[in-house]
């Protein structure tokens, strides 16, 4: 259990959060851009330093401003998966995965890491031959090969297309599940958090404002239903009594009818998170609440 | 006098300049490309001063600094039993500081040019600063490095009043390539004094070639 009370201010914002990160679980860190999140994963991680408040990683202290503690980063047991990889250009993918772990068996381990994530054949290659999905598979695995109990992902997906956005999700669920590793990732796609986070915090305006299962967090306290699809409403053609929405999810588009009423309650617009909710019978679609 | 001793004195004084350069350079380098002192503008602008003095200048203070009433050159004369003014290894003291901004420059751009995500990427692997400025910095800072030395080895070959002010004009001992020339001038020889500056020419032009044969190969990569 990592539990994280910090803060600090900068010249406009200040950020004040307290949180816990449940154990062996994927927990999305979720806001709008300059809502924290990334600042909060520098502070865990120990390459930035709270003003005051502690970070405990369960019985470990790994800062405590008053007792002035502040364990280097290479000592605290996290993976680090960058926004835009941070490959070392001048190593090649073997000696990349290989470049944080220690022992004789390090070439047979590395072996095993990029078969995992289908790259075998690889090894002798530069980062810069590799496509942008390939090189965040590397980075994941050489972010792993530590075996880390914590990982920390900022934004692990965002600069890539949607298509290989969307084959990497299932990627990158399968392999966090391989290795039990407790993850917390940042965030501001709700259909990355139905993929892949178990508990979603929601950071603004640098505090937690909510936190709870994906279903708590964006469905209020509404029924739970069978199926769930997040997605974009990407349009709306209503008449007095119905309107037509349709959504984009990944790559597909759905189309519902819901009631014009509800549209105009919902203030439904261009452009909004939603998510699909659907039993046997019925369709409801629900609109994706950030704001407490 | 032979005619070859002033070249290889040259040489040899541009060789030793450059290695102690490289051997003290790249932790100061290091230093002032990370530190976030706020004082670190004194020690950058001292560095620089070479860049701006005259070489008379540099050469009268060294000299007071070096010289046999001074505490360092007292203390040398105590330990080696010679004056380190008008001395090989005095003129290595005044090279040193004469070409550190040549050295340090390029260095300290190149260091701090290396993108700071690849050093916490290292760092977060388990790495500590000393192995990711060995395993990291250092390698992407290849040229950089390269071409400081190259700069201080070739400014060196180059160098003349603070050799003149400090070392005097011995042969075979402080009489180097461009104090020859200017001798064999003042001596009317000017077929000697012209094979010299010929060699010294095309010598400098070849280490320029280099450098910038280098970085274009290097920003033909990056881009």
């Amino acid at each position: 259990m990592l539990k994280i009370c910090v803060e600090k201010t900068w010249k406009e914002f200040k950020l004040k959060v307290d949180f816990e990160i449940p154990h062996g679980k994927v927990t999305a860190l979720f806001g709008p851009s300059g809502s924290g999140k990334t600042s909060t994963l520098r502070f865990i991680s120990g390459l930035e330093m709270a003003d005051g408040g502690t970070i405990t990683y369960g019985e470990e202290l790994w800062f405590h401003k008053t007792k002035r503690i502040n364990i280097p980063l290479q000592q605290r047991s996290i993976g680090f998966l960058f926004q835009d990889y941070a490959l070392f250009p001048h190593m090649t993918v073997e000696k990349n995965v290989a470049y944080g772990i220690r022992g004789k068996e390090r070439l047979r381990e590395v072996k095993e890491l990029i078969s995992l994530v289908g790259l075998s054949g690889y090894e002798r290659y530069y980062p810069g031959q590799l496509s942008g999905g390939q090189k965040q598979r590397i980075a994941l695995i050489r972010a792993l090969a530590r075996k880390p109990k914590i990982l920390l992902l900022d934004e692990p997906l965002s600069a890539l297309d949607l298509e290989t956005r969307l084959r990497l999700q299932e990627d990158l669920k399968r392999i966090i599940q391989q290795f039990h590793t407790t993850t917390l990732f940042v965030t501001h796609d709700v259909t990355e958090i139905y993929k892949l986070a178990d508990y979603v915090i929601v950071l603004e305006s640098g505090m937690v404002v909510k936190q709870g299962t994906p279903e708590e967090i964006f469905m209020g306290k509404r029924l739970s239903t069978r199926i769930q699809i997040a997605g974009k409403v990407v349009g709306i053609e209503s008449d007095p009594i119905m309107a037509a929405v349709t959504i984009l999810h990944g790559d597909q588009y759905f189309k519902t009818l819901v009631d014009t009423e509800e549209v105009h309650h919902l203030n439904l617009m261009i452009g909004d998170n939603v998510v699909i909710g659907a039993k046997s019978s019925d369709v409801i679609l629900f609109k994706v609440l950030t704001k407490s | 006098m032979n005619f070859i001793t002033p070249l290889l004195l040259t040489l040899k004084l541009s060789f030793v300049t450059m290695v102690l350069l490289f051997i003290i350079g790249i932790p100061l380098a290091y230093w002032l490309a990370f530190s976030t002192l706020r004082l670190k503008f004194i020690v950058e602008s001292v560095i620089a001063l070479p860049l701006v003095l005259p070489p008379t200048v540099l050469g009268f203070y060294l000299l007071m600094a070096i010289g046999r009433n001074s505490f360092i050159g007292y203390w040398y004369e105590g330990i080696f039993n010679k004056t380190l003014a008008f001395s090989f290894q005095g003129l290595v003291v005044g090279s040193f500081i004469y070409n550190l901004p040549f050295a340090i420059r390029p260095f300290q751009l190149a260091f701090t040019g290396v993108d700071k995500k690849l050093l916490e990427a290292s760092w977060s692997l388990g790495r500590s600063k000393l192995y990711t400025f060995l395993f990291i910095i250092f390698p992407l800072s290849r040229q950089g490095v390269i071409t400081g030395c190259i700069l201080s080895f070739a400014h060196c070959v180059g160098e003349f009043g603070v050799v003149l002010m400090i070392g005097g004009n011995i042969p075979g001992i402080t009489r180097v390539a461009s104090v020859a020339i200017y001798d064999e001038v003042q001596a009317l020889n000017y077929g000697t004094a012209n094979i010299y500056a010929a060699i010294l020419l095309a010598f400098s032009f070849v280490i320029l070639a280099v450098v910038y044969f280098i970085n274009r190969r290097f920003f033909m990569r990056m881009f």
